[in-house]
């Protein structure tokens, strides 16, 4: 009986692997283990084995079984993957066609540039604001201290409507309207879309936007002005800007300081951007005015304020490396579609 | 402002390098916008703000340059060597000022048997070097003065004058006046002129008159030397629309203190380069004095508002060294020298400080606190999350102008613009009124990226237009989206049905119900704009057969549809594109941003497809809410999932397939319950529509 199992073990060891398809295993599983096969046979003539003898035929029998067992699973799977592959094979694509997806939509590079200048001010505990772009002149100008007749006009060449309503041309109108509604402290910008009667070519346009920022408490000083530009310049630019401020003349803040940061284009060594002076100017600021705040009620013994305006496309061009200002509104989407 | 360095040197000592001394400058409050030439020979170009006319002469950046420095300030020599000659000054000439509002100080001199010839080289040279252009002798000394001190001069031909007199006084009705440029010229009568005996022989502190001009013929000189009202000077030459050195200066301010020195350093040049006499004595009406103005500063306030601790001998030292007379501790007692006409109160004293102190010097410190209200407002956000969301739809944002002209407007079917706010000043036709519809603007976003050759245009606008509003000052100004499409979205559309990739209605349509649903909107309708119906939001654009009104619960809201044929071919589009205008105001005051969880149903769902065949009137809006009407609670949802007309189906009709998704949330429906309920729908459908439902 051993003999009889050896042999069969033998012989599963040279059928079963010659299998070639799943169809050819289902047969040769029937063959040896089904209910008439040799393995079965044996199985039944073990009432013919001596008792000494049967541990030891019951032991080879079972290996047998799972030998034959053993070698069915390994060729179903040696099959069966072999199957898959040619299948896979005749659904073979080609994966260098293009993709294929809905276009990703854009912000305007004005809108990128405007969001994180609001982002910044946001985390710094400023609220936004907004006000008209059709304004009187006196949000406009007198409320600024710049009364009729007044030099600083020369700078701010308007589209009137009437004699006494124009299109604003910065957005410090916002600050009066803002503090006329209510008392110290003040914490805000104000950003939105500007005027100027100016020809349009490389660095001009008659519509530009700015951001204004205001804020007025007990004891704001100078130094508040410098911390709080300096975080915005660094935010803005990168860690390693530095700002400086120089001396300036706004009729609205006094006093009045122009800020520049140092070049993140040329390490300060000098480019086109900084006309190698190693400084960009960005930005205009002050303490606001004492007439201002006595403008909207406020008592200027008491309170003090700093204020400041930044030109988006201006800041947008910096950043961006944007060299004509009229890109930014002829929306050419090869140009928009850069900007994500 | 042009300053040669070498002339600057005359009256301060200089020991920092060109460079050097312009980052001075710069730092001190003096823009230095360009450095010309080298060393000695350079020339640094200031630009100097408007409230700081005292800066307008080379003595006067000495002066600055002396405080920032620490130097010594030499003024030049004003003294004259007067000569008897036939007479004084006031036995020869009279001054009266009938307006001293306008002119609260004049004084004059008079230069005798000048020889008016070309100038010496020094003096030409100093004059092109500070940008003017050498005329004669006694043109150029006047000249001279006024960059060397910054007082505009003016010297009369003294023989011209009628009555040897000088009137000076406002403009009388239909004067005229021939000015040196040789153009005649209305006074108004608000002008102040300088006249004679009998007519205006100058535009005061703007311009002289040619009759009375300095010429080869010219023995004798009158030499005016004034201070004018800024003002009046401004707006007389913002009226005559010319501006020049004389009243570039005195709209900024001359030193009233000035006149008659400067008047004497003049008069001691022409004689010196014209070998004329001095007559004895000068004139000096000054019938209104300008008082120094005295202020006073106190320390700590200096302090409280730059976050310094500068001590108070400090302050009073650098305000010495600005010429101001200063006396006491705190407060400081300060008398502001009337060069200065900026410092009016205690904060502009505190900008002197700072500047000099230097505001690199300054600390830089956080301002403590937040405003309870930090970060945007509704509205704000509202915009915020339109713009996400057709970002996230695959739209391009733009930025339009809101200047638009009646042209652009009667092209994109808008109107003539009539209505519109005009500007009464434009620079040019393109930019003359500002938009009452984003509709221009948009569609010339399309025009022109098709002409630059991109065909394929998803884009949106988040912007204002402005409406006049009755009797307001102001307009309303209504913030709006617009969106427009033409061409595909897809960024390869190999492989693709065509007709699914092109922009269509239905594609803008999807857009806008995916906004108004985050806006939280409950019913959205679209309703066809019938003809006649068009005023109502621009449709007039649009395609009468493809444009809709769209209803927010019961508010108009948006338009959208086909541009209209013909605007597309006056903006050279060459397909069909697509547009909607939606009001975000009208949004802003119900809209609800935040969506609250729905539970999910846990009991399975039965699928039922219904397909139909109906007249084409038949809107697929009143199937669908005849659907869900007659299904009730049971019905989930209802999905369309084809349309068809042509082959097979009778003219006039379409077939239509829905797939009915029933459930229940409390329960598992059996198939009985199910069918029973799409029977009734199917008989509404038939009874109610006439439709044909296709069994099986
Ligand atoms: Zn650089």
């Amino acid at each position: 009986m051993t003999q009889k199992l050896l042999e069969l073990q033998a012989e599963a060891r040279d059928a079963v692997p010659a299998a070639n398809n799943s169809a050819d295993i289902e047969e040769l599983r029937r063959h040896f283990l089904g209910k008439k096969g040799p393995l079965t046979q044996i199985l039944r003539g073990m009432g013919n084995v001596t008792p000494e003898e049967r541990p030891i035929v019951g032991k080879i029998a079972n290996e047998t079984r799972e030998l034959i067992e053993q070698l069915l699973a390994e060729q179903t799977e040696r099959v069966s993957a072999r199957e898959s592959e040619s299948s896979f094979d005749a659904e073979r694509i080609d994966v260098t066609l293009p993709g294929r997806a809905l276009n990703v939509g854009n912000r305007h590079p004005l809108t990128i540039v405007l969001d994180e200048i609001c982002d910044i001010f946001t985390g710094l505990g400023f609220e936004i604001v907004e006000g008209p772009e059709v304004e009187t002149d006196w949000y406009n100008f007198v409320a600024l201290n710049i009364p009729p007749d007044h030099p600083a006009r020369d700078d701010h060449a308007s589209f009137y409507i009437t004699d006494d309503v124009l299109l604003r041309t910065e957005t410090s109108a916002v600050q009066i309207r803002t503090m006329e509604q209510r008392q110290p402290p003040v914490r805000i910008i104000a950003p939105g879309r500007v005027y100027r009667r100016d020809a349009v070519d490389r660095t001009h346009c008659h519509t530009f936007h700015q951001v204004e920022g205001l804020l007025v408490d007990e004891h704001v000083t100078f130094a508040d002005l410098k911390g709080t530009l300096d975080v915005f310049a660094k935010r803005m630019f990168g860690e390693r800007v530095r700002t400086t401020f120089r001396p300036h003349y706004f009729p609205f803040t006094e006093p009045s300081a122009e800020v520049d940061i140092s070049c993140f284009l040329c390490d300060q060594k000098g480019c086109g951007v900084c006309k190698g002076s190693g400084w960009i100017e960005v930005l205009g600021s002050g303490m606001v005015h004492p007439k201002v705040l006595e403008n909207v009620g406020y008592d200027s013994e008491k309170y003090s304020g700093f204020a400041f305006g930044m030109g988006v496309e201006r800041l947008a061009m910096l950043k961006f490396g944007i060299d004509d200002i009229r890109l930014f509104y002829e929306n050419d989407l090869r140009f928009l579609r850069q900007f994500r | 402002m042009r300053v040669p360095v070498n002339w600057l040197k005359e009256y301060v000592k200089i020991d920092e390098t060109v460079e050097e001394l312009a980052h001075l400058l710069n730092m001190g409050g003096l823009g230095v916008e360009e450095i010309r030439g080298e060393g000695d020979d350079a020339v640094l170009v200031l630009e100097v703000t408007s409230n700081r006319g005292d800066c307008l002469s080379i003595v006067g950046v000495a002066r600055e340059v002396a405080a920032l420095t620490g130097q010594e300030l030499k003024y030049p020599s004003c003294e004259v060597p007067e000569e008897w000659g036939p007479g004084s000054v006031t036995e020869r000439a009279s001054v009266e000022i009938l307006d001293p509002d306008l002119c609260p100080r004049y004084a004059a001199r008079l230069i005798t048997g000048v020889r008016v010839a070309e100038s010496p080289d020094w003096l030409k040279a100093r004059l092109e070097a500070g940008g003017l252009r050498p005329i004669n002798n006694i043109v150029d000394v006047t000249n001279y003065v006024l960059l060397e001190l910054g007082q505009p001069l003016h010297a009369f031909d003294f023989a011209t004058l009628q009555g040897e007199k000088i009137v000076v006084r406002r403009a009388r009705a239909g004067e005229t006046l021939i000015t040196i440029d040789g153009l005649e010229r209305d006074l108004a009568e608000e002008m102040l002129v300088i006249a004679d005996a009998e007519r205006p022989v100058a535009i005061a502190g703007v311009m002289g008159g040619l009759a009375t001009e300095v010429t080869d013929q010219t023995v004798d000189i009158l030499l005016e030397s004034a201070h004018f009202n800024p003002t009046s000077v401004r707006r007389t030459r913002t009226k005559i629309g010319m501006s020049t050195e004389a009243s570039y200066r005195f709209e900024r301010w001359v030193d009233p203190s000035g006149p008659v020195r400067t008047a004497n350093r003049a008069a001691q040049l022409m004689s010196e380069v014209s070998g004329g006499s001095v007559l004895p004595g000068v004139i000096d009406i000054y019938p209104k004095e300008i008082k120094p103005v005295k202020l006073f500063l106190r320390p700590s306030f200096v302090n409280d508002r730059l976050g310094t601790n500068i001590a108070s001998k400090d302050v009073q030292e650098m305000l010495r060294s600005l010429e101001f007379a200063v006396s006491g501790e705190d407060p400081i007692e300060c008398v502001v020298p009337t060069t200065r006409n900026d410092i009016l109160i205690e904060t502009d004293l505190v900008e002197e400080v700072a500047r000099l102190f230097g505001y690199d010097n300054i600390p830089t410190t956080i301002p403590s606190g937040v405003s309870h209200q930090a970060g945007e407002g509704p509205r704000k956000r509202l915009e915020r999350r339109a713009r996400e969301l057709m970002v996230r739809c695959g739209l391009q944002e733009v930025w339009t102008f809101s200047l638009t002209r009646p042209a652009a407007m009667e092209s994109a079917g808008v109107g003539n613009g009539a209505a519109a706010l005009q500007l009464r000043n434009p620079l040019t036709e393109d930019y003359t009124l500002l938009r009452t519809s984003m509709i221009p603007g948009i569609v010339e976003v399309l025009s022109n990226n098709a002409k630059v050759g991109n065909a394929d245009v998803h884009i949106f606008e988040i912007g204002k237009i402005y409406l006049p509003k009755g009797d307001d000052k102001l307009p309303e100004e209504r913030n709006m989206l617009a969106v427009a499409a033409m061409g595909s979205n897809w960024s390869g559309s190999w492989g693709l049905d065509r007709t699914t990739v092109q922009a269509d209605f239905y594609a803008l349509k999807g857009i806008l119900t995916h906004l108004l649903e985050d806006f939280g909107v409950k019913e959205i309708g679209y309703r066809p704009v019938a003809e006649g119906n068009e005023e109502r939001g621009s449709a007039k654009s649009l395609h009468p057969g493809r444009r809709a009104e769209v209803i927010a619960d019961g508010i108009p809201v948006a338009i959208l549809g086909e541009i209209h044929p013909m605007v597309a071919d006056t903006f050279d589009l060459a397909g069909r594109a697509y547009l909607a205008t939606l009001n975000l105001d009208a949004l802003s005051a119900t809209a609800c941003l935040t969506h609250r969880y729905q539970s999910l149903l846990r009991y399975p769902a039965i699928d039922r497809d219904i397909s139909m065949i109906l007249r084409v009137e038949v809107a697929a809006e009143i199937i669908g809410d005849l659907i869900r009407e007659t299904g009730g609670d049971l019905v989930e949802s209802v999905t369309l999932f084809d349309v068809y007309q042509g082959n097979n189906i009778e003219v006039g009709k379409r077939s239509l397939a829905y797939s009915l998704n029933f459930r229940s949330p409390d329960r598992t429906l059996t198939d009985e319950e199910v069918d029973g309920c799409l029977a009734h729908i199917k008989d509404a459908l038939r009874e109610k529509l006439g439709a044909a439902i296709r069994e099986g």
